[in-house]
């Protein structure tokens, strides 16, 4: 006959679980956090990857592939050069100008298409049924409805209008500028035919596919959205981290029921049966509870990730995503997956040991195993090898993984989890040496005086592998901690040096031409030296902003990246210029636009692009302006620019200028007097507009103040999702303090009720408490300074660096540490309270339970 | 079910708790075994029990080596044909009086609805507390289940560690009783440890340990210790 498995899992393991509701609860939060942020950045992930489909891709429906994009590098294309276009084409093709823009409305920001040519826009607005599922009709943010006279079979939030419309309600709203495509696409072309369109059109074109925008996209922001899939592995391991500590709480209190089923005659394989699906159960239940909590974080992760694409890499739109049913079930069996194997270890002890030493109180000798130095400094060093190698190893490319086509530096993830094994190896060991170290402080003289201190210190001492969790989940999640702040810190740092040398006083304000049509130039070059005759205008950046491709570079093939064609118009009698640009190797930025401007065959380039491309001063690099063919440059600096994951190239102005048939400029830096006084400034930027009103149409201006705070809001947006991780941490942490807390009155209740009847008293009890809690905080704070250090490291020096090609300094940021320490101390305190309220209510004439729990 | 104990030694690291002891227990023999703290008793019951395996020598239950067993056939083995009293009842506090005494069947996969367990229990005197925790119950009465828990699959050999060292003297007594009359009415073999002159008197046979080795035997046999002798 087969044991009534069933009933036995109900009676010993599910049932005794539900009447420990805090335990329990804090188990399924543990794996549904886990869950949760795993399943939200995924599905941020497949977002920003459905933006890039929806901006660059045609209608839905229709066959991407047969149609050919043409785009400007200086633009949009003017209206007017869609008419030469229907013109030319031949039976049977197909042609029409896009404009690709993001309509905000009341129900939300939705992705809209405006179309003039050959496309029956009769029915229009059409909207896609996904939007048509969202929202019968679309309200305006000025409470203008539209509605929906046809529908695009497409999941995404989609609407198509006419292109008078659409430019009326997005681009063309508050400005005067020409209308223009964003590009203009044909169906079925053949190559001489798109020779004679492009002839045909007035501002230079390149030819790009739908597919080949989509992929270009798709590399340029793999990096970033790769790394939102680490951020989502980490979240696992520190989940996992918290579970196994959950796992090993529920084998400590079924210890004693299952000794008695072992002693009755269960074999181990009921044991793990009962035990594995007691743990999946659970899992299953946080594992639905996390892809719940996950749709719902899912929505404020997409934004911030799509917010920071947008200002970071190219512009994308929030595009509805979907979970399949197969990806929801997925989600739950990981976080049953998880929770499985964070726990595999208790499991298979509890089941493994012989029945006689099952039922023995947990506690005794023959459970507490001794520590091996030799071990944990085989495993230290083997950790540390990894660590330090790191930021030599080069980054990989794995074919199979989609999102690292391009190479990602996976030595450096895998550096980061030594650093958890460097936690886990120091640890107990970090325990000993200060519980060793009090034990000689409070030696059997002192012992009187401080019973507390002398008993926690040879407890702790004589602890062996039993102290290990606590202290490591402790020390790793101030290491994660510390870590993110050490690489957060050494940017701010470069950044602070950058505005405090960059933004000073003199610099007045930047003048910007507003985005839109590019079929003239935005500021002029009379405008130019107009602006440079105000009264104390002392000198003028000028900046021409274009899209170009940078050729061949180790990977043999052409990336897209921004081109800053620059000049500094400097007038004679300024003094004292200030550096319009950082280098790495520190040279003059002002004297390098002065050699860009004397010798066209020099450029400078971003420290981003340059890592990518493994190129560095004196090297060449093939770059194409305008729509001509490439042209060779000389790099002749690095510059900390960081603002565009696309990376800049800067040129002469008036070379890039000539390259796209422009002159002026779409960006203009201004400087007054040296040590300008705030009021003087202000009036200053004041006082233009009056000098040349038609100017000030299309332009917008930006003080000082603006541009500074644009700087950081920048930096902030490019660590978001990298908070999300510090607040994960804290949360997990919090967590792994409340079952900390149950363990621990589960360990110490009998012996609690000894001392109670010996004599102590409560307080007593709390000072003990208090010690052995103080100890482990001392212990897992020292690890994790040393485990944060080493993340900080890695974090700066292997992954940012090969990842982003970010330079970052490696700072010891003092209020970091004093934060963590108050950090570390409150959750001490937190875990004082919780243990210490249980010694506390304890009385010495409660009977021990004979059952030996 | 007989015993044959050949040569058996165990040890807990370079500890020696028990041994080289041999005897033999024919089928039936009500024995209680004597000795001071420490003497190896425990060990000796474990031994017995099927829940600890010599470190040398060979223990045969009904000629069986139970250390050629897998731990699916010692399982079996404890669940068919032992039953185990201990001192401290090793009851599962979350569960009823009654559900403490079906968990036996709950594992062999019998099914007689409780009928068993529950006459069993009534016997015992425990009829008004079938549905309450084992938590919740006394001293005495918690052993009285423990006992039920032990008889409910008729078994072959009895084996309890002090049953009656957490009680009174007079529910110690009645514990003891209970024990010998069951094995009585099952012709099961009795192995009850005890460092109780009272108890113990109550039997017939006794083997008494001392620093791990057999002492003194009196046995239904006329084997005596190899232990003593040595």
């Amino acid at each position: 006959m087969k044991p009534r498995k069933w009933l036995l899992l109900w009676a010993l393991l599910l049932r005794p679980s539900l009447r420990r509701p805090f335990l329990l609860l804090a188990s399924l939060l543990g794996i549904a956090a886990g869950t949760a942020i795993l399943c939200a950045l995924n599905l941020a992930n497949q977002r920003a990857l459905h933006s890039f489909e929806v901006g660059a891709a045609g209608l839905p429906g229709e066959d991407g592939e047969r149609w050919v994009q043409l785009r400007s590098p200086r633009g949009r294309i003017p209206v007017a050069d869609l008419s030469p276009c229907l013109n030319a084409l031949p039976r049977g093709v197909r042609c029409r100008g896009v404009l690709s823009e993001t309509l905000q409305t009341q129900q939300g920001p939705v992705r809209l298409l405006g179309m003039d040519g050959d496309f029956a826009t009769a029915a229009a607005p059409l909207f896609s049924s996904g939007l048509l599922r969202k929202a019968p009709a679309l309200t305006l943010l000025d409470g203008r409805v539209v509605r929906p006279a046809a529908t695009l079979p497409s999941p995404e939030y989609l609407v198509v209008l006419d292109f008078p419309e659409a430019w009326a309600l997005t681009a063309g709203r508050d400005t005067e500028l020409a209308p223009g495509y964003d590009y203009i696409e044909i169906s079925t072309p053949h190559a001489q035919l798109l020779t004679e369109l492009e002839r045909a059109i007035s501002v230079p074109v390149r030819r790009v596919t739908a597919a080949q925008q989509i992929e270009s996209q798709k590399a340029l922001t793999a990096t970033y959205r790769f790394n939102l899939r680490v951020l989502g592995g980490m979240s696992i391991l520190i989940g996992a981290l918290l579970l196994r500590n959950v796992a090993a709480l529920y084998c400590l209190l079924k210890r004693p029921a299952l000794a008695v089923l072992r002693q009755l005659g269960a074999s181990r394989r009921l044991l793990l049966l009962l035990l594995l699906t007691e743990q999946a159960l659970l899992g299953l239940c946080g594992g639905a509870l996390g892809l719940l909590l996950g749709l719902r974080l899912e929505a404020a992760v997409s934004e911030r990730v799509i917010q920071t694409v947008s200002d970071l890499y190219v512009k994308t739109a929030a595009a509805r995503s979907e979970l399949p049913v197969l990806g929801a079930v997925l989600t739950i069996v990981a976080g049953m997956g998880i929770f499985l194997l964070a726990g595999a270890q208790s499991t298979w002890q509890l089941a493994s040991v012989m029945p006689a030493a099952l039922s023995k109180r947990v506690g005794q000798a023959q459970d507490t195993a001794p520590l091996s130095l030799r071990r944990s400094l085989v495993l230290l060093l083997r950790a540390l090898a990894v660590i330090f190698a790191a930021p030599y190893v080069p980054p990989v490319r794995i074919s199979w993984l989609a999102d690292a086509q391009t190479p990602q530096p996976l030595f450096g993830y895998l550096a980061a989890g030594a650093v958890f094994v460097v936690a886990y190896a120091l640890a107990p060991h970090a325990q000993q040496l200060w519980a060793r170290a009090m034990t000689k402080v409070f030696s059997v003289r002192l012992a009187p005086r401080f019973p507390a201190l002398a008993i926690a210190a040879r407890r702790s001492l004589r602890a062996g592998t039993r102290g290990r969790a606590a202290v490591t989940t402790l020390a790793g999640g101030l290491g994660l901690i510390i870590g993110i702040e050490l690489m957060v810190g050494g940017f701010r740092h470069s950044l602070d040096a950058w505005i405090s040398t960059v933004f000073q006083s003199d610099w007045v304000g930047d003048i910007r031409a507003l985005p839109g049509t590019e079929t003239r130039p935005r500021i002029l070059e009379s405008e130019l030296h107009q602006l440079q005759q105000l009264p104390g205008v002392r000198g003028v950046d000028c900046i021409l902003l274009s899209d170009g491709f940078v050729v061949g570079g180790a990977h043999g093939s052409k990336r897209a990246v921004k081109i800053a064609g620059v000049e500094d118009a400097l007038l004679p009698e300024r003094a004292a210029p200030v550096e319009p640009l950082q280098t790495l190797d520190g040279r003059s930025g002002l004297q390098l636009l002065q050699l860009l401007s004397q010798d066209p065959r020099y450029a400078l380039v971003s420290e981003p692009l340059a890592s990518k491309f493994h190129v560095g001063p004196g090297d060449s690099i093939q770059v194409e302006l305008g729509a001509g063919p490439a042209q060779q440059f000389m790099i002749a600096a690095v510059t900390r620019e960081y603002s565009s994951e696309l990376g800049f190239v800067y040129v002469d102005r008036k070379l890039l200028g000539a390259a796209l048939g422009l002159d002026g400029c779409h960006g203009l830096r201004v400087y007054g007097e040296a040590g300008l006084a705030s009021s003087r400034r202000d009036a200053l930027l004041a006082a233009m507009p009056a000098h040349n009103p038609a100017l000030w149409q299309k332009v917008r201006l930006f003080p000082n103040e603006q541009v500074r705070k644009g700087a950081l809001r920048t930096f902030d947006q490019t660590f978001a999702v990298t908070a999300i991780l510090t607040v994960l941490a804290a949360l997990l942490g919090g967590l792994a303090l409340l079952v900390q807390v149950i363990q621990s009155v589960a360990e110490r209740t009998p012996e609690w009720m000894s001392l109670r009847r010996l004599g102590t008293s409560r307080w007593g009890l709390l000072r003990l408490c208090a010690a052995e809690i103080g100890l482990a905080v001392l212990a897992g704070l020292s690890v994790g300074v040393v485990s944060g250090t080493l993340l900080g490291w890695i974090l700066c020096f292997a992954i940012n660096k090969q990842a982003f090609g970010w330079s970052v300094a490696f700072l010891v940021p003092v209020s970091v540490l004093r934060a963590l320490i108050l950090t570390a101390v409150f959750g001490g305190a937190l875990w004082l309270m919780g243990t210490g309220l249980s010694a506390l209510v304890l009385r010495p004439a409660d009977r021990l339970r004979v059952t030996r729990e | 079910m007989s015993i044959q104990v050949e040569q058996v030694e165990k040890t807990f690291g370079s500890v020696r708790a028990l041994g080289p002891v041999g005897f033999v227990i024919p089928q039936g023999t009500q024995l209680a075994l004597l000795g001071e703290s420490g003497s190896g008793k425990s060990t000796l019951l474990n031994l017995l029990g099927c829940t600890e395996i010599p470190t040398k020598g060979r223990v045969l239950l009904d000629g069986r080596d139970t250390a050629t067993l897998s731990d699916s056939e010692l399982s079996k083995l404890r669940l068919s044909t032992l039953g185990y009293v201990h001192q401290f009842f090793d009851l599962v506090s979350d569960l009823s009086a009654l559900e403490n005494v079906l968990l036996p069947q709950w594992l062999s996969g019998v099914r007689d609805h409780g009928g068993r367990a529950e006459q069993l229990l009534r016997e015992l005197g425990l009829g008004a507390r079938l549905h309450q925790l084992a938590a919740n119950l006394s001293g005495g009465e918690q052993q009285r289940v423990a006992i039920a828990r032990a008889l409910v699959l008729s078994p072959k050999l009895l084996l309890a560690d002090e049953p009656s060292g957490s009680l009174d003297s007079q529910n110690g007594a009645q514990v003891v009783q209970l024990l010998r009359q069951s094995a009585e009415q099952l012709g099961a073999t009795l192995v009850m440890a005890t460092h109780s002159q009272a108890a113990a008197s109550q039997f017939r046979y006794h083997l008494r340990l001392r620093d791990g080795r057999v002492e003194h035997a009196e046995l239904p046999s006329s084997t005596s210790s190899e232990g003593a002798a040595q």
